[in-house]
């Protein structure tokens, strides 16, 4: 009678264990998959960025390197889909056979558990590269001498890859097609170079390469070939890694990087209405107390417009501008050209 | 009745480990993805031992040491590994290891 007993309540007894014990290691396990999903997706859409073929090898490889104990690398799956937001990466990781641990007692030896994440990086992206480098200069660091802080922006569009614009520390705001100012204190400046790169001065580069900002720290970094630009300098980025020269790298503008390159440009700028994603409003607001009776009114420069200064204080109280175009969600440049969302590069985000 | 003690206690024991083992998946992944935005180290770092908050901790588990790595051409890949040392507390009467370690690691392309 007490074996019977014995028996009878083991089987309840292994019941709540499993539900216990083997729905956490689902929750757990589920959880690792998301991770690993959420990665490669993100991985994947940053990549199509760059490039659209690139997409779903690095969605697979950080797929890869992002394993849980029972991931299957060949039932889970990486496709392009076609999102709302975009051209999207989708990322499916799959764990085709968890084993429970004690509900197998009860007859369930295991079962499939998936999770997935689709992500998108730029409206568009499956057009080609959408870049948009630009660099600025901490005061007092780099090759600019203190109290001699520059900025440089730059811009590329679709098609052939031209710097549009770019500044140093004094001068006037820098017009698209205007003449190089490199006269040293140029910080960063970069459009992703192959034969089509053009120098500021609107020249082919000399050598394919490229000059590119990178961001990632306080000081944007650069590394270029094209001789007008050879005179820069390569930057250390905040985590202390030196850029090689050669090196490849990817502008790419996030809230977190431009807030910060804003705020080291202008000094007192204050960036609104950003998106987590894509940039949708710029506004750059000087403070009362920082104006200076004469000056151009705080220059912004649009909301809804594809055009803005960047502003900023010059030592000698100067006033110093320069134009930039093609970040803002808008409907058409100081051209008048109409603008498209496939002209914005966006950080990767999760849209699923 | 040992049994049924011993079963209840392992249940509620392999909660909290689970509980943890999850936070630290959450902290690894929110530090990475910090770090692939181009954020510092010890910036991501921070974040991502701060995201799991005191869950767990007063119960036996140490608290989040997270760090940072990168790899490949210009750092191109980043990661944030995360660890936690869950010791037991209701079941450290019994011959089994008293401290659990527990690690988490993410990797992220870097945009």
């Amino acid at each position: 009678m007490v074996s019977v007993l014995v028996a009878l309540c083991s089987v309840v007894l292994f019941g709540f264990v499993a539900l216990a014990v083997d729905v956490a290691r689902v929750y757990a396990e589920r959880s690792e998959l998301q991770r690993t999903a959420d990665v490669s997706a993100l991985s994947g859409a940053s990549a199509m960025a760059e490039a659209p073929g690139a997409a779903l090898p690095e969605a697979r490889r950080y797929l890869r390197d992002n394993p849980t104990q029972y991931l299957s690398e060949g039932a889970s799956t990486v496709s392009l889909a076609s999102c709302a937001e975009g051209a999207c990466v989708a990322s499916r990781a799959v764990a085709p056979d968890f084993p429970f641990l004690f509900a197998g007692v009860l007859g369930f030896e295991s079962r499939e558990i998936s999770a997935q994440a689709k992500a998108v990086a730029a409206a568009g992206a499956a057009g080609g590269l959408k870049l948009l480098p630009w660099g600025v200069l901490a005061c007092g660091t780099g090759p600019s001498p203190a109290g001699s802080c520059g900025y440089a922006l730059a811009t590329s569009w679709s098609g052939p890859r031209t710097l549009l614009s770019f500044g140093d520390t004094s001068g006037p705001p820098q017009e698209p097609g205007g003449p190089a100012r490199s006269t040293g204190n140029l910080v960063a400046v970069g459009v992703r170079a192959g034969t089509d790169c053009r120098t500021t001065a609107g020249t082919p580069a000399t050598a394919p390469g490229y000059f590119a900002a990178l961001r990632g720290g306080r000081s944007l970094c650069y590394v270029g070939s094209g001789t007008q630009l050879k005179t820069l300098q390569p930057e250390v980025i905040a985590d202390g890694t030196p850029a090689a020269l050669g090196s490849r790298v990817r502008g790419c503008l996030t809230q977190a990087s431009f807030q910060r390159a804003v705020y080291l440009a202008d000094g007192f700028a204050r960036v609104n209405n950003i998106d987590t994603g894509c940039l949708t409003a710029v506004v750059l607001v000087r403070p009362a107390a920082g104006g200076i009776a004469g000056e151009p009114p705080s220059r912004v420069i649009a909301t809804g417009s594809a055009l803005f200064y960047v502003t900023r204080i010059g030592p000698d109280n100067t006033y110093e501008g320069l134009l930039m175009r093609g970040l803002l969600t808008a409907s058409a440049d100081d051209d008048g050209r109409p603008c498209s969302a496939s002209e914005f590069l966006c950080v990767a985000k999760l849209i699923e | 009745m040992p049994l049924l003690l011993l079963l209840v206690f392992g249940i509620i024991e392999f909660g909290f480990i689970f509980n943890r083992y999850i936070t630290l998946t959450h902290a690894a992944r929110e530090g990475v993805r910090l770090l692939a935005i181009g954020e510092s180290s010890s910036t991501a770092t921070t974040a991502a031992e701060g995201s799991g908050g005191s869950s767990g901790a007063s119960f036996g588990s140490t608290p989040i040491s997270c760090s940072a790595s990168s790899s490949g051409t210009v750092a191109r890949t980043v990661g944030m590994r995360c660890a936690s040392t869950y010791n037991l507390r209701l079941l450290d009467l019994l011959p089994l290891p008293n401290a659990v370690p527990l690690t988490s690691e993410a990797k992220m392309r870097k945009e």
